[in-house]
Order: C-alpha cells, then sequence, then structure tokens
C-alpha cells in the first residue's frame, strides 16, 4: 500500500505554490508585509516529492489536479467531497487510519480517513 | 455593518501556547504539536513540513516582534488559530531583525480559497499592528486574546 503522507505534502504543496503564484493573493500578502522571495526552491522541492511517488498514484493524483484544481479531495462520512456519491463500506480504511482511495465515480484521488 | 466589515476571525477558536524553544523550527513544530493535541490536525509530521516550506517562500515574521506562520492542507480537521507566546523572543528572520515574541499561527482547511486565506490573515495582521494589542497578547488568556486578534477589545 502507498504511503499516505508524501501524497498529502505534494498537495499542500501545490496548495502553497498555488497561494504563491496567484497575482491577487501574492499582492494581498505582500500588503500584510509577508517578504516573499520566489518559489523556485519549492518547485524543485515539488519535483523530488514527485519522483519519489508511485507512478501509477502519481499520474491519478496529476490527473486529478489537472482536472479539478486540486490533486487529492477529502472523504467525509464515506461521501467524496467531489461528486458527492456514497462510497462503498468494504472500501473504508480501519478506524484511526487514512489511506488513499480512487473514486470510481468521478476518477478524484481521495484521502479517506 | 457591511458583510465585508464583519469581524472575519471570530468564528475561528484559538489557543494560547508558552513556547519553550529559541529556534523557529523547534517553535513551529511545538505549535503543530499543540495543534494536533487540540484535534485540529490529522497529521502532524505533514503539517511541519508545509510550515518549514512557507518559511522556505519568505520568513513569516512581521516585524515588531511578531510572525503569522500560516497552512492551509488537507491535513487541518478545521480553522483555529494558535498563539504562541516567547517573552524572551526567537530568532525567526524579520525583516526589522527583532526576536518574534508571539507567533500567531493560523491553520485553515484546504478547501479555503487563496483570496479568504489572504483576508483572514490580513485581519489578525492589522490588528498585529497595534502595540497594545500585542502588550495584551502577551498576558491575557485564549477567552480575552480572540477579541484582541479580530481588531476588538482593545
Amino acid at each position: 500500500m502507498i504511503e499516505v503522507r508524501p501524497v498529502i505534502e505534494l498537495h499542500d504543496l501545490d496548495q502553497l505554490l498555488l497561494l504563491a503564484t496567484d497575482e491577487g493573493s501574492v499582492d494581498g500578502l505582500r500588503r500584510i508585509g509577508y517578504t516573499l522571495v520566489g518559489t523556485l526552491a519549492l518547485v524543485r522541492e515539488r519535483e523530488k516529492l514527485a519522483a519519489g511517488l508511485d507512478r501509477r498514484w502519481l499520474g491519478w493524483y496529476e490527473r486529478s489536479l489537472g482536472r479539478y484544481g486540486r490533486g487529492l479531495t477529502l472523504v467525509r462520512d464515506r461521501v467524496c467531497q467531489g461528486c458527492f456519491v456514497t462510497l462503498p463500506t468494504s472500501a473504508a480504511p480501519p478506524p484511526g487510519e487514512g489511506h488513499l482511495h480512487l473514486c470510481e465515480n468521478c476518477g478524484r484521488l481521495l484521502y479517506w480517513t | 455593518m457591511a458583510i465585508a466589515e464583519m469581524p472575519l476571525v471570530s468564528s475561528t477558536p484559538l489557543d494560547i501556547v508558552e513556547l519553550r524553544h529559541k529556534r523557529r523550527e523547534s517553535a513551529l513544530m511545538q505549535l503543530a504539536v499543540a495543534a494536533r493535541r487540540l484535534g485540529v490536525v490529522r497529521d502532524v509530521d505533514a503539517l511541519v513540513a508545509l510550515l518549514a516550506r512557507r518559511e522556505r517562500l519568505g520568513t513569516t515574521a512581521l516585524g515588531k516582534g511578531v510572525a503569522l506562520p500560516h497552512a492551509r492542507s488537507i491535513a487541518v480537521v478545521r480553522p483555529f488559530w494558535i498563539v504562541g507566546r516567547s517573552p524572551k523572543g526567537i530568532e525567526w528572520g524579520a525583516p526589522d531583525g527583532e526576536p518574534v515574541q508571539l507567533a500567531v499561527l493560523y491553520l485553515a482547511h484546504h478547501e479555503q480559497s487563496p483570496a479568504t486565506h489572504v483576508l483572514r490573515l490580513a485581519t489578525a495582521a492589522q490588528a498585529l499592528r497595534q502595540q497594545r494589542t500585542r502588550q495584551r497578547l502577551l498576558s491575557v488568556d485564549a477567552v480575552a486574546a480572540l477579541p484582541l486578534l479580530q481588531g476588538g477589545g482593545s
């Protein structure tokens, strides 16, 4: 089974890069008083993180990111928070554990806890 | 009151942590562990990694002894403020070179839009520009700190 944390980190890093490259957000962050030094180091970190992932899961992640704007979507109460389809009980992770799952309805990569 | 003028921090709970460490990385770790203890975050290591990456984008210290680190993460269960206090100060790479006495961590769910995220931070930053607010945040409890952070109660 694939380790979940690197995928969570990739997702969060992509969202940080989105914040750091969106013109309106960058302008807002600078007005708050933040000093921003550029995204090159983070882009390189992303490449490293992505290179360490299983190609099949990375492919699903990138497809979700390209199609829906985020690579990972949460499951709440057994419902995919992307398409709101109820997922089968048999696919649920053991209590207290998180795992990755592919929504058979919309194809989103899901983080199910 | 117009919707745009309504306080934006009020619905987000807050807690206070006394920071024991002198290094930025250790202080961020302590704040993340506090978030885990409060049940605000699912994966503390993922949060620590994100906070470190945010610092690599540029220091989150704003000057005048204040840092405003922030994270928008799928590991965050619900929005939360954690005020870390360090009367002795922590080296945070601030633009004015002053050590940070108040590290105000804002945790947001990953579904929060970038625009809303920046707006929440701007509201807190505006409140933290007032010297009186900063001084009071160093001594008050969490109940009294929340209105201070939203720009009221001073």
